[in-house]
């Protein structure tokens, strides 16, 4: 998908059903990357309470460590889901065309015809 | 034999543990510059995710890590709120450099920038650049190395003797392997060194104070609270602001990516799935951090008042009754720190000086293009840029570490532009070279002047205003790059 802006940002350009979903992702990144810091960090840093023998400070931190390694899993996980389900279509569409009759491939390329 | 020679031979058996780990592997590869700089585009996970994990952590995090924690406290676990998320851009960058990479035989992020911005003067520069930054990170990797077998050897080993042993097997294997002998020794080295870790950074605690909690609330009740209060201390002893460490944070968490010996291991990702599934995985590595900080926790109380603290592991490691086999085992450790960030990094000097510098020049292109004819030119040129990092670690008295200090907040300047080369079409050659010229200007102005400051906040984040004001307003007011090539990029 090509910007309609004139100066916009380009991303998702093979796969735009994908981009509310990266938006949703990177919107999450952010979110994990201002916990690590002023303001979020400001208002949890503190000793207590004490979990697992350390400092709230440090225990904090690797919550944000652990939520990021899932998030990311699991955005992993999903894209590995959608393009499985890609490949699959795409397959069957292939299948599909091998059982029309002759004269209504003749004039189409292979891709047009997976498109249609 | 004596404890001291017990623990050098520990040590020298692990150099040439990783000579062999180092050697054999390149055996393999082609003679290409391809098969030397980017394992022919064949490495797989296991490779990827120690090459990145452990090329990162070097004899900082082994040193400095605990001598952070022992001196500021908290304040150390900035190095984890960095690397948290520092490594993700290349999830969506690294994809899209690897295939080119495949398509179009780059292997240096420079080649992709220059292309991008058609501009051979950015890849010189970013060539020269790569190579001053590079040099004095070797060379503290060098003086980390040097300084962990003179300590151990009580002296016996000197200090030029110490960094030459370990650099001289480093050497040896960049030399003949290439990248994927830095794949399988920092493989080898980051499982070494996370087993060290862990090892050490519970055993301390338990040893000095009973276990982890009796160690923090020891240290709470001694007074010292402040110390585990996000954000910690600065070096001075007073509280760290949020401002500065806000700051150092994000500048370090945008530039993380952008280190050039770094990002060029996109390159040699085996594939899209490699490549974004180490970065999945990376979270994981920062994980070897926690135990590393707990080292230099455990000494705050035990050990009181060492200068510099940076020195508190090898001090600690002598002033305890420790089984003479693992202080020779933690001495290894560190000098797989070292050894496996200095690999990496001087490949990348190597490789990058050729491709990006002198391979510009067509006189010295025409000479390259002659089979094998580049690897070797990388390969001497690796030699010569031991040899000088080798000169500052050993002999010169330059201040280099200043050098070092500048490059982090420099770094994070090559983000607009590596981000704008693929996701923004309306970026030209004249914005990109003025984005980064005046964002390292600003950055090493407020670096070296650092009272003109308007606040208290990194340097970096000074120069990255003005570099993405910069990329943004001049490349509105100039000519468009060609969209053929602009699309070889958003389209990639």
């Amino acid at each position: 998908m090509i910007s309609k802006k004139q100066h916009g940002l380009m991303y998702s350009v093979q796969q735009p059903a994908k981009k509310p979903v990266v938006r949703w992702f990177i919107a999450f990144l952010v979110l994990i990357q201002f916990s690590l810091i002023w303001p979020i960090y400001a208002l949890v840093g503190y000793i207590e309470p004490i979990m697992l023998g350390m400092p709230f400070s440090i225990v904090w931190v690797l919550l944000c460590l652990l939520l990021s390694f899932s998030g990311l899993l699991t955005y992993f996980l999903w894209e590995e889901h959608v393009q499985k389900q890609q490949d699959h279509d795409v397959l069957a569409k292939v299948e599909q065309s091998k059982f029309l009759p002759k004269d209504m491939t003749t004039n189409e390329s292979f891709s047009e015809r997976v498109k249609s | 034999m004596s404890d001291t020679w017990i623990i050098v031979g520990i040590s020298i058996g692990y150099l040439l543990l990783s000579l062999v780990m180092g050697i054999v592997p390149g055996l393999k590869v082609s003679k290409s510059s391809e098969g030397y700089v980017a394992g022919d585009r064949s490495m797989n996970l296991l490779l990827l995710y120690f090459v990145l994990g452990a090329s990162i952590f070097s004899s900082f995090a082994f040193l400095g890590g605990p001598g952070w924690a022992y001196s500021r406290g908290v304040a150390a676990l900035y190095i984890i709120a960095y690397g948290t998320l520092g490594m993700v851009p290349l999830y969506f960058f690294g994809p899209r450099a690897r295939r080119m990479g495949v398509k179009y035989g780059y292997l240096t992020q420079a080649e992709l920038l220059s292309e991008r911005y058609q501009s051979q003067f950015l890849s010189i520069l970013l060539a020269i650049l790569t190579v001053v930054v590079l040099i004095p990170y070797l060379t503290l990797q060098m003086k980390g190395a040097g300084l962990v077998l003179n300590t151990i050897s009580d002296g016996a080993i000197p200090y030029w003797l110490g960094a030459a042993m370990a650099y001289g097997v480093v050497l040896l294997y960049v030399f003949f392997s290439g990248v994927m002998g830095v794949g399988w020794t920092n493989t080898f080295q980051g499982i070494f060194m996370l087993s060290i870790a862990w090892f050490l950074g519970l055993y301390l605690p338990k040893e000095l104070h009973g276990g982890i909690g009796p160690m923090f609330q020891a240290i709470q009740q001694e007074g010292l609270g402040n110390m585990l209060q996000a954000p910690g201390l600065q070096s001075d002893g007073s509280s760290w602001s949020w401002a500065g460490f806000s700051s150092a944070v994000m500048i370090s968490a945008i530039g993380f990516s952008m280190w050039p010996h770094f990002f060029m291991k996109t390159f040699a990702a085996k594939d899209d799935r490699t490549m974004k599934l180490t970065v999945v995985l990376y979270p994981t590595f920062q994980l070897f951090l926690l135990p590393i900080l707990f080292i230099g926790f455990s000494a705050i109380l035990s050990f009181p008042g060492i200068e510099p603290a940076d020195t508190i592991l090898p001090y600690v490691l002598r002033n305890m009754d420790l089984p003479v086999v693992l202080v020779g085992l933690v001495c290894a450790g560190t000098l797989a720190a070292s050894m496996s960030s200095g690999d990496a990094i001087l490949h990348a000097a190597g490789a990058v000086f050729v491709r990006d510098g002198l391979r510009k020049f067509p006189q010295l292109r025409t000479a390259m293009d002659q089979k094998n004819v580049e690897r070797k030119v990388i390969q001497w040129s690796i030699l010569l840029i031991s040899i000088l990092a080798y000169y500052f670690a050993v002999i010169s008295s330059t201040d280099i570490v200043s050098l070092l200090l500048g490059a982090y907040g420099g770094v994070a300047q090559l983000f607009p532009l590596v981000f704008a080369m693929f996701y923004w079409p309306s970026a030209t050659r004249l914005g990109a070279l003025t984005a980064l010229i005046t964002g390292i200007f600003v950055t090493l102005v407020f670096l070296f002047w650092p009272e003109l400051k308007p606040w208290d906040i990194h340097e970096g984040i000074y120069g990255l205003i003005v570099n993405i004001f910069s990329l943004i307003t001049v490349s509105l007011l100039t000519q468009k790059t060609d969209s053929s090539i602009v699309e070889k990029f958003t389209h990639a």
